[in-house]
This record gives structure tokens, C-alpha cells and sequence, in this order.
């Protein structure tokens, strides 16, 4: 990080390949739309450039990252830059007609709870707070603990810890809905 | 629900919980229906989502964060260092000392600048005249500029006083 601070491109293309997966994927969780997601991954990338020279090496580095992503991904939703939908990669394919990389799979029974799955926690996801939403992504899909959590968000642990079990609640909520047959699976459809 | 323990079961769950709270719950758990169940949820909840498909990145990601970098400026500090090194800073410095040397040279050649001169009375009768200055406008508006109309104004109280 000390090299990227210095200007170092070729520092900062390690960076980003090492990165550039969990930042994205932050994203996509946060606003629910794949080239969404990668611009806001794109402008995240290009901050964390540009304060490269603010970064504390007493500061874990992927917290000073995911200070910087959740700082973004909050503010733009905020600005109403991005409004925060939550769509399947078969409805997001025929919607912008690109190829989306396909969910990694192991077998056709797993792919389609995979999609029911994806689709009861995105609508989760759109339901929760801004904030529910930042802290439960970072924790469940980043592994992030909840003091570095804390750090990004500019919260205390113990906020945090209400956050991310409001937002498990509601997912696992949703999650026995879709169960109990009480939400159709529109992938079945 | 509404017992007081509910709020610490994920973080029970994330091992996010201090040892003296993970004792207090693991003692409340075996006669709170509605934890254990909550707890089991959240459990199969967290299984789940530790199975989501991942979430991979187009490859134009990484193209276009890399092109926005190569057209980023430098940072300022390096711009000023870069202006600091003795290639740029020596002709930079002795252009301002040239530059400096020939407006003195200017000024000295030049002398000081004129200032304006106090205003100098030659004689009493002229301070008084220009005391008078509004007389000697009503005088030219009579258009008395001869000494005779001068002679005239000075016995027109004698004039007055005949028929």
C-alpha cells in the first residue's frame, strides 16, 4: 500500500486483483444490479487510489478498504444515484443482453436452491436499512469481525452487533418463508 | 419475542460474543423455547448463506479501473517534488532574481515618483482673494472688470442717495 501511496501502478494492479472480488461482491450485495455494482467497484478502487497516502499500515488494509466501499456505496444510494434492486442472473441477462458469468454450481439441484436462495436474500437485502445492509454483507459474505466492522462504519461494536442480528433475522425469516412455500420461487416459474 | 437474551444469539452464532455472556447464554438456552428455536434459524440462516454462488467480476472491471488509474494526475506531493529538483528549480529561481533586479533597476533609474505639491499662497491679497472667491464670481457675472466699474460700485452709496 506504501508503493501504491508513492504513485506505483503496477502496486496498485496487485491491489486491485487481490481486492477486486470481495469489493465488487460488496457492491453487488449493497445495490442488488451487476454493472452497478462494477462501476460502483470501479469508483472504489480509484478512491482507495487517491487516499492511498491516508492509509495507516497500523490499520488492517482491508478495513481502510471496505471503510472507503461502504463510505461510497452508502452515499451514492443516499444521493439516489442507485436505486437498490436485487435481480437473478437469468433475468439480469435477459434485461441487459450481455453473457453474466454463471453462480458457481456443482449440480442442477444445487444451482436452482442456489437461484431461490440468491433471490429471498436479495429481496432481504432490499428491505433492510442502508446500514443493516453494509454491516450484514461485510460480515456474512467478507468474514469481516465485528470490530472492523465497527471501524468502517463509524459505529460502536455493540451497534454493529444489533445490526447484523436484525438483518440475520430478517434473512432467515424470508429464508423459512420461501420454505414453508409462502414465497413463490419465480425461477420455477 | 421478547426475551432479553434474543439480541446475543448471532452474535453467540459469529463467536462474537465475550466469555462471561457466552456462559450466561449457554445457561439460558436449555429452558428458553423460543431462543433455542431463534438460535436453530439463525443457525441453518448462516449455512445457507455460506452456500451462495459466488459472485465473480467481468474482466472489463479490471480494464477499466486500470485505465482511470493510468489517467489519474500524480499526487500533488510528487508534483511539487518533481518541481523541487534543481533542473526545474535553478532556472526558475534565477529567472525570478533577473526579473526581480531589473524592476529595482526600473525604479532607481527613474527617481521617486512625484508627489503633489502643497498648495503655496504668495501674498496676503491673494489668500484674501481666494477668501473672497464668491464675490469676485458675483463681480464677473456683472461683468465689472474695468477699474472705472470698479470705481462706480465703490461711491454707488452716494449714487443711492440722490433722486
Amino acid at each position: 500500500m506504501l508503493q501504491v501511496a508513492s504513485g506505483d501502478q503496477a502496486a496498485f494492479a496487485a491491489l486491485f486483483d487481490r481486492h477486486a472480488q470481495s469489493v465488487a461482491r460488496f457492491a453487488f450485495r449493497f445495490v442488488g444490479d451487476r454493472s452497478r455494482a462494477e462501476e460502483l467497484a470501479q469508483d472504489i478502487f480509484v478512491k482507495v487510489y487517491r487516499n492511498a497516502r491516508s492509509y495507516r499500515p497500523s490499520a488492517k488494509f482491508k478495513t481502510f478498504l471496505f471503510k472507503v466501499a461502504a463510505n461510497h456505496c452508502l452515499n451514492e444510494v443516499r444521493r439516489g444515484e442507485y436505486r437498490v434492486k436485487h435481480t437473478t442472473h437469468e433475468a439480469e441477462a435477459e434485461a441487459t443482453g450481455k453473457e453474466v458469468p454463471e453462480p458457481q454450481a456443482t449440480s442442477p439441484d444445487e444451482e436452482l436452491h442456489g437461484k431461490e436462495l440468491e433471490q429471498a436474500v436479495g429481496e432481504a437485502l432490499t428491505q433492510m436499512s442502508e446500514r443493516e445492509r453494509a454491516a450484514f454483507t461485510m460480515c456474512r459474505f467478507e468474514g469481516l469481525a465485528y470490530r472492523e466492522i465497527a471501524e468502517a462504519l463509524a459505529a460502536s461494536e455493540a451497534a454493529v452487533k444489533s445490526l447484523i442480528h436484525r438483518a440475520t433475522l430478517a434473512v432467515a425469516r424470508k429464508l423459512s418463508e420461501l420454505q414453508a412455500g409462502v414465497v413463490p420461487a419465480r425461477s420455477r416459474a | 419475542m421478547s426475551c432479553a437474551f434474543e439480541d446475543d444469539l448471532t452474535a453467540y452464532l459469529d463467536r462474537e460474543l465475550p466469555p462471561l455472556k457466552v456462559r450466561q447464554l449457554e445457561g439460558h438456552l436449555p429452558g428458553c423455547e423460543g431462543c433455542t428455536q431463534t438460535l436453530e434459524l439463525l443457525q441453518r440462516t448462516v449455512r445457507a448463506l455460506e452456500a451462495m454462488p459466488a459472485f465473480a467480476p467481468s474482466p472489463q472491471l479490471r480494464r477499466d479501473v486500470l485505465n482511470r488509474i493510468s489517467a489519474e494526475p500524480p499526487p500533488l506531493l510528487d508534483r511539487l517534488r518533481a518541481f523541487l529538483r534543481p533542473p526545474v528549480l535553478v532556472p526558475a529561481l534565477s529567472a525570478a532574481a533577473l526579473l526581480a533586479v531589473a524592476v529595482v533597476a526600473t525604479q532607481v533609474v527613474r527617481g521617486p515618483a512625484p508627489q503633489d505639491a502643497p498648495l503655496m499662497v504668495a501674498d496676503a491679497s491673494e489668500l484674501e482673494l481666494l477668501q473672497n472667491m464668491d464675490l469676485v464670481d458675483d463681480l464677473d457675472v456683472l461683468g465689472l472688470e474695468s477699474p472705472e466699474d470698479l470705481e462706480v460700485v465703490e461711491h454707488l452709496h452716494e449714487l443711492e442717495g440722490q433722486p
